[in-house]
């Protein structure tokens, strides 16, 4: 049975939205064209490669389902665990789950154990039910087991690598012979620094490959404490945080807009309003308003339990509910930004112009106003982007994030408070959630940075480019 | 050996991936104490010549191949720690922009005294004392207190003396000054211009003077040399040049200066647009707006001729040949003027609008400038009123409050015999319908999200969809855009054409008199020339008026029936083309006319002093009594009420009251 939680249909329609606009963009230069720029950067390219990754897997765990366990008289019985098409695919690993925590890529479970065999009770370390468990002797086979399957994963991977490349050389050919296309394109004198992306790519392929193939032999970043692999819980953390940094903004994006665009343009009271508006939200600590909303939220869930029929569902709302209460206290610095700037078009001669026609102050909003200031919507969208990934994170560590129940970065980070705190100190869930939650907000900012410079015509810089000899003819 | 010399100079710039060749093979030399002269219109390469020298290019800017000399040696092969010391102490610099070249959070004094501190080791107290005489020298009043100030609190004209002051701090040889009053008014301008020639009369230095107003070459330089599309087409000496420009461009570039002899006709212009640099030429540059071009100009670049006076790239100089034959002259095409006084279309009665000045935490009033003061005049139909005075005397302001884009505080605008001020938006709708507006700013007057079509669409509201393209087309044809254009974006379009889209904009209600707010002042005298024509040639096909506000008083001899001059927010003269501009009887419409600069040379004349005091506080009394040389006791009480000198011309000045018996100049 397929389930569409609030978020899975929010993140649809943000997809369905971003095409729409692709689409339209395409046909328009003036919208297409700063993309083309963002197009032409190396590091804005290489950094939306890697979340075109993130994306893909977050998107995957966003198609949820109940599947059917049973048939009882004809009518099919389904279970209450809600799970995506990430799950399924990723199935050996969310099923593997041993007692407790294992280190990364070990045989053995991390703490001693008191077994009887044979009426003789001894304390050792037991073997682990799922991680190296095909080993006979792991103290031998395993590193070179480990090398063996890792190898192999990576020829897998640079053989699929090679068979995309060629796709993009083939494409490009245009008139010119395969082998012209391919040096043109690996020696970077295309437009698009296809080179950079696909060495990318390759980069990813080599670590994801055997990192998956790996997987279902062992745990690969280690079991946490309920013997749950960690590795499956990074990847499950990707799509919460995905979901807080972009329909937080969805949320918030119709405030600000709407807003600041009104304040600037319309002024008089309503300005003084809406500034005085922002100005006091933005005086009140945004985590204690977060905290109340999230506590208040979370005494009605509690108090009605009988409108949710899944865990995930109630996880679910109160995701949303934070996404939209980090958007209620995160619109006014746009909305200020806003503000200003239609403040500054309301005297644009080309504004007064459409005045003098008598255009209507809403058309003149929609058609003057709000397509000349998209550009810094969008620049305050990705650079907002990441700090909402941090937020979540430092939220649901204070315990005023999303739901416990839900995997997350912040729930991962959470736990592993006490984590560190043992001795020996289990390190691996801590240093999992920290190397996705840096490879996710880094690329993040670089694109963001790449977007701002593309959008931006301040920052721009030119490249040197011009030959360096003393004259060419 | 020359003081500066520019040997076959490149520099390249590097712009989203095209290769823009600003300066390609330009070689001059600049002796001790000349004023030397770079003329051309935008883009053609000037600043980046200058900069060039000062190496200062910005990143995407590099000098490829050439060298620069100063005092015979090269100025490329010195490290930048060397040319540390060239700049500033051999070589100043001052820029067009006086507001951009001053670092808004220094004081004055310091930053006078940065550039003291890197080439002169003085002591604090002669530091100090040297700040003030250079203020001084520049001519700021009380140097001493305004050595303290931040540059905001600086006018326009009073930076570019602080950067003039700070130009020469460390007495340069030579002093490039990139456009240096193009962005000031007329009298401002005169007065940095008389200071320039002053101090250089003093110091000995040399000036490289780069512009575009064939008025400030006259008046200043020594030599010029004439730049078009990133090369040199013709170098003269000044008297040589004016009195016979050898290039047909140089040529070109005087015939389509307007002027009061020219009234009546259409101006020479040159057809077409500045060619791209990015682009590779063959042949002569000019070739496509040529009208002497033959089959040679295309294909071979013409070298250096002498014309007899002036070095010429031209290929009608070439074996001794005398140049273009001026038999080709565009015959002068008359324009119908409707001189017989027609209906008045919009009266103007003691209209005021005032600005609040809000202060203080809760934005109290604690004031009002009054940028519109009590104005009152009228236009005939198919007759043009021109409106002139410096900025910030308040010519925009009333532009717009006559549009009622701005609600006027008092008084009253009759259009067509009804009145529109106070009309509810539906009702001023209407009545608005055949006032139009033009701006001066043709790149922020087009929204750059829409495309042509929906720009001119949006006056079209009412009409249905045939009849739109229909009227499109038939618009674009009048302004002398091609069909596609309309499917087109305006930053695909030249400063002129956005220009004529606007003209083509405003002309989709069919308007009947149009507010044109200085369309043509950010533009070049050949483009200039175009819209100028174009302008005159609507009023005669279709009888329209216009207001033209402007500052160029050459504009005005060309294209005004009627004129008015504003001084801080009132009309102080006004009457016929003819009366004010042959006799101005108000003390500050003399200092204005006299001090455009004219191609005819340099004349005595009465300047005004000092800058425009702010609106927010006017003198007491006549405004301008601060700056008139002939002001009077009862001028600095009472404002002088208007007296009649003739018809139709009249004025606001004591000396023509009853009460005293003036004479005017
Ligand atoms: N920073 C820049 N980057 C790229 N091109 C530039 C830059 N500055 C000027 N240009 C180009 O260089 C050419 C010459 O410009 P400039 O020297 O400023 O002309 P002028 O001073 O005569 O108006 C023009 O085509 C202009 O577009
Ligand atoms: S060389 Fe030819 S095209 Fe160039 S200016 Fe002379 S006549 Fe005109
Ligand atoms: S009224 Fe007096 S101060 Fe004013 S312009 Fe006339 S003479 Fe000069
Ligand atoms: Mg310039």
């Amino acid at each position: 049975m397929v389930v569409i939680l609030w978020t899975d249909g929010l993140v649809f329609l943000l997809s369905g939205l971003i095409l729409a606009f692709a689409v339209y963009a395409s046909r328009r230069p003036h919208l297409s064209l700063p993309w083309r720029r963002v197009g032409q950067s190396r590091s804005g390219m290489i950094s939306a490669v890697i979340l075109i990754c993130f994306v893909s897997i977050g998107l995957l765990d966003s198609f949820h389902f109940r599947p059917q366990i049973a048939i009882d008289k004809g009518k099919p019985i389904y279970s209450v665990e809600v799970l995506s098409a990430f799950d399924f695919l990723v199935e050996t690993m969310r099923n593997h789950t041993e007692r407790t925590y294992s280190s990364p890529f070990s045989a053995y479970a991390f703490s001693r154990e008191t077994v009887a065999s044979d009426g003789v009770q001894s304390r050792i370390y037991p073997r682990l039910r799922y991680g190296g468990a095909d080993l006979a002797d792991p103290g031998r086979e395993r590193i070179p087991d480990i090398l063996k399957r890792s190898l192999v994963a990576a020829l897998e991977g640079i053989g699929v690598w090679a068979l995309l490349a060629a796709i993009l050389v083939f494409r490009h050919s245009g008139g010119k012979s395969f082998p012209d296309a391919a040096s043109s394109i690996f020696r970077g004198e295309t437009e698009i620094p296809w080179n950079a992306m696909l060495g990318t790519l390759l980069a990813i392929f080599l670590i994801a490959f055997p990192a998956f193939a790996l997987s279902s032999h062992y745990h690969v970043f280690g079991t946490d404490k309920v013997g749950q692999d960690v590795f499956y819980l990074a990847l499950k953390s990707i799509r919460t945080g995905l979901v807080i940094g972009t329909l937080t903004t969805l949320v918030m994006l119709p405030f600000a807009i709407f807003l600041g665009i009104m304040a600037g343009y319309l002024g008089g009271w309503l300005d003084d309003v809406i500034q005085y508006l922002y100005t006091m939200l933005n005086s009140i600590p945004a985590v204690l308003l977060i905290a109340a909303s999230v506590l208040m939220m979370q005494v009605y869930i509690d108090a009605h339990p009988a409108l949710f029929e899944t865990m995930a569902e109630r996880a679910d709302l109160r995701l949303l509910f934070l996404c939209m209460i980090l958007g209620m206290t995160s619109w006014t610095g746009l909305c200020r930004l806003l503000r200003g700037e239609a403040l500054k078009l309301r005297e644009m001669e080309y504004i007064l112009a459409a005045q003098a026609f008598g255009v209507s102050r809403l058309r003149i909003v929609t058609r003057h106003i709000l397509p000349n200031v998209m550009h810094i919507v969008l620049i305050s969208v990705v650079m907002e982007f990441s700090s909402l990934v941090l937020a979540e994170a430092v939220l649901s560590y204070v315990g005023v994030g999303v739901d416990p129940s839900m995997i997350s970065f912040g729930t991962m980070i959470n736990s592993a408070r006490l984590e560190m705190a043992r001795e020996p100190m289990v390190w691996w869930p801590l240093a999992a959630a920290f190397v996705f939650m840096f490879a996710m907000v880094l690329s993040a900012n670089l694109f963001a940075d790449a977007v701002r410079d593309a959008f931006d015509p301040r920052t721009r810089v030119a490249s040197r480019r011009i030959p360096p000899v003393k004259d060419e003819a | 050996m020359s003081l500066l010399e520019l040997e076959n100079l490149r520099t390249f710039l590097e712009n989203n991936g095209n290769i823009v060749r600003a300066v390609d093979g330009v070689s001059f030399s600049v002796e001790k104490g000349e004023t030397f002269a770079l003329l051309g219109e935008s883009g053609c390469g000037k600043s980046m010549t200058s900069l060039s020298v000062m190496r200062l290019l910005p990143d995407a800017g590099r000098i490829v191949d050439g060298d620069i000399f100063f005092q015979g040696s090269s100025l490329l092969s010195l490290p930048e720690k060397g040319m540390r010391d060239i700049r500033g102490k051999k070589i100043g610099i001052i820029f067009q922009e006086p507001g951009l070249s001053l670092n808004p959070v220094l004081r004055v004094r310091d930053q006078i005294g940065e550039v003291l501190d890197r080439h002169a080791h003085l002591d604090r107290e002669a530091r100090n004392k040297r700040i003030v005489e250079l203020l001084d020298q520049v001519g700021i009043p009380d140097p001493e207190l305004r050595a303290e100030d931040y540059p905001f609190q600086f006018s326009g004209g009073m930076k570019q003396r602080v950067m003039i002051a700070m130009a020469l701090a460390a007495e340069p040889d030579v002093l490039i000054a990139d456009e240096p009053t193009t962005a000031l008014d007329v009298t401002i301008q005169a007065q940095i211009l008389e200071l320039l020639r002053s101090l250089q009369k003093k110091l000995g230095m040399a000036i490289l003077l780069i512009t575009h107003d064939l008025g400030v070459v006259s008046e200043m330089a020594s030599r010029v040399a004439v730049m078009y599309a990133g090369e040199i087409v013709e170098t003269a000496s000044r008297d040589a040049f004016f009195a016979r420009p050898a290039h047909p461009y140089s040529r070109k570039l005087f015939a389509s200066l307007p002027g009061r002899e020219k009234r009546g006709e259409m101006l020479d212009m040159i057809r077409g647009v500045v060619p791209p640099l990015s682009r590779e030429f063959s042949g002569c540059r000019f070739a496509e707006r040529c009208d002497h071009a033959f089959d040679l100009c295309r294909e071979v670049s013409p070298i250096w001729h002498d014309s007899g006076g002036s070095l010429v790239r031209c290929h009608l100089y070439a074996d001794g040949r005398p140049g273009p034959v001026e038999e080709r002259k565009v015959v002068a095409e008359p324009v119908p003027r409707p001189d017989m006084p027609g209906e008045i279309l919009l009266s103007v009665r003691d209209l005021s609008v005032h600005f609040p000045i809000r202060k203080g935490l809760f934005k109290r009033v604690a004031g009002h400038v009054a940028a519109v003061d009590g104005v009152s005049f009228s236009i005939a139909e198919g007759k043009t009123l021109a409106l002139v005075g410096e900025s910030g005397c308040g010519k925009t302001t009333l532009g717009k409050a006559i549009l009622q884009l701005l609600a006027p505080t008092s008084g009253s605008v009759n259009y067509d015999g009804k009145e529109i001020t106070g009309l509810g938006r539906r009702s001023l709708k209407k009545a608005r319908q055949g006032l139009q507006i033009i701006f001066q700013d043709p790149y922020a007057s087009l929204n750059p999200r829409m495309r042509i079509r929906e720009i001119m669409e949006e006056g079209m509201q009412g009409m249905g969809a045939g009849d739109r393209n229909a009227h499109i087309l038939e618009l674009l044809e009048e302004v002398g855009l091609s069909e596609d254009a309309q499917y087109r974006y305006p930053h695909e379009f030249s400063g002129g054409q956005r220009q004529r889209i606007a003209i083509a904009r405003a002309l989709a209600v069919n308007p009947r008199l149009i507010v044109c707010d200085e369309p043509t002042s950010a533009l070049d005298v050949s483009v200039q020339a175009q819209i100028l024509n174009l302008l005159k040639r609507l009023q005669a096909d279709h009888g329209l008026s216009f207001l033209f506000i402007t500052h160029n008083i050459s504009v005005v001899e060309y294209l005004a029936h009627e004129v008015a001059v504003m001084y801080l927010g009132r009309i102080v003269e006004k009457g016929r083309a003819e009366d004010v501009l042959t006799a101005p009887a108000h003390p500050y419409t003399q200092a204005l006319l006299a001090a455009v600069p004219s191609i005819a040379g340099r004349t005595p004349r009465a300047m005004a002093r000092f800058d425009l005091p702010s609106p927010a506080d006017p003198p007491a009394g006549c405004h301008y009594h601060l700056r008139c040389p002939h002001s009077m006791p009862q001028c600095e009480t009472r404002y002088p009420e208007p007296t009649r000198l003739g018809e139709s011309h009249e004025v606001r000045c004591h000396l023509y009251g009853n009460d005293t018996a003036g004479t005017g100049d």
